[in-house]
């Protein structure tokens, strides 16, 4: 139960960081975001939770959405990076980078050999 | 829109209505903007499915996926509540800097390194070039410094910083490598040829150098919720690399006039543009790279 909660919180920080990363090399929309991050066997994830989540990075300016007709159904939102967002999504990586370093630092023991 | 069977529409509904609900106290607009995903992302989902109508278990399994309405809400809430975990969760790093917030000790370490860096890019700037042997001193020493300063940090930012470090480090050999390269040519002026990919290769290593030192300083002021100031750090680096563009155009354009004047030796000739151009290089150091520094250096002071 603890591992639960405890792998829920970190994947759901991380969900941002993913769909940045996803939307960044290419226009999607939200369905394709969905699916894509559903893909990735690591990353369980509860499909409802992106939508609110692209509409926060919307409105906070590092998403833009527009709609494009789908011959499919409804009309498709199609999100892209912001030049806000492009730069958010360096500094968040760079942060990811360096807080999976320093966690594997600490997995190797290197924390303790290093502070001897 | 595929058909439904009644009860299949009747889940639908209820499932929207239930995430409406869940979303209660957002604004109209971004609940709207959920809904109207939900909606097309079931629409998606029911696509592929075979003809007829939706049974209700082929409603219930895309609606199981979706999730339950609760976790709308969840997700809705972090907009307005504290950062992510994984951003709170500060794991130490070397010279006391944290990630995510700096705190006063983190800032201060921080600012610290980018004192450091200033000093170091003051002495590159100041120009002490002797053209004799293509030695550029104080450009070598402030490389040094930066080399030193930089390939011994850790925390923030790191990988530009240290990846400057490497620039800088790299600087230093190539301008070694100019005096032998500038001694030949006076032994042989054809020799001169050899200057031109050590002065090209300084050139982009001290672009690349530049570029990475002010990313690393625009992400420092950025951690401390100065998003402004790195925006304008980044605008600075861009035009400067413009700036520099323009002048090595400039400057390759004046060369190539020089030697087909007949200047049998255009280093030896015009040693004293250097000098000329001297207040202007300091004006640019100034402008596009000791300003932005000591600003981002003052902001982590100032917080």
């Amino acid at each position: 139960m603890r591992d639960a909660k405890w792998l829920s919180q970190v994947k759901r920080g991380l969900l941002e960081l993913c769909i940045l990363n996803l939307v960044g090399r290419e226009p999607m929309y939200g369905y394709q975001i969905v699916k894509r991050l559903a893909s990735v066997p690591g990353l369980v994830i509860t499909e409802g939770t992106v939508y609110p989540l692209l509409s926060r990075l919307k409105r906070e300016g590092l998403l833009s959405g527009r709609l494009v007709e789908s011959p499919q159904g409804p009309a498709r939102r199609t999100y892209e990076l912001t030049g806000a967002g492009r730069r958010h999504m360096r500094s968040i990586n760079e942060s990811w980078q360096e807080i999976a370093e320093a966690v594997r630092r600490f997995m190797d023991g290197q924390v303790q050999e290093e502070s001897q | 829109m595929k058909p439904r069977n009644p009860e299949a529409s009747r889940l639908e509904a209820d499932y929207l209505a239930r995430v409406r609900s869940a979303l209660a106290g957002r604004e109209t607009g971004e609940v709207e903007e959920v809904l109207d995903a939900v909606r097309a992302h079931i629409e998606e989902e029911l696509t592929g499915d075979l003809d007829g109508q939706v049974s209700l278990v082929q409603m219930a399994g895309v609606l199981e996926r979706l999730g339950p309405p609760g976790s709308y809400v969840d997700e809705s809430e972090r907009a307005t509540a504290s950062p992510p975990p994984y951003v709170s969760v500060s794991p130490p790093v070397a010279d006391g800097v944290a990630d995510g917030e700096l705190g006063p000790e983190g800032r201060e370490n921080m600012a610290g390194l980018l004192d450091r860096v200033w000093w170091g890019y003051l002495v590159a700037v100041i120009g002490l070039y002797v053209p004799l042997i293509g030695l550029e001193f104080c450009g070598l020493i402030g490389a040094g410094i930066l080399a030193f300063v930089l390939l011994a940090h850790r925390g923030i930012a790191e990988r530009s910083f240290r990846f400057a470090g490497k620039l800088a480090a790299a600087a230093v050999i190539i301008g070694l490598l100019n005096v032998p390269a500038c001694v030949l040519a006076l032994i042989h002026p054809a020799l001169g040829i050899l200057q031109l990919p050590v002065v090209i290769g300084g050139l982009v290593v001290g672009l690349m150098l530049y570029w990475n030192v002010l990313d690393g300083a625009a992400t420092v002021v950025s951690r401390v919720g100065e998003a402004a100031l790195a925006d304008r750090i980044r605008g600075i680096r861009v035009l400067y690399l413009l700036t520099v563009a323009a002048l090595f155009c400039v400057g390759l354009l004046a060369g190539v006039v020089a030697v087909a004047s007949g200047v049998r030796n255009a280093q030896l000739e015009l040693w004293w543009l250097g000098y000329v151009t001297l207040p202007l290089s300091w004006l640019f150091g100034w402008l596009f790279i000791l300003r932005p520094i000591g600003a981002a250096r003052n902001a982590l002071r100032s917080g």
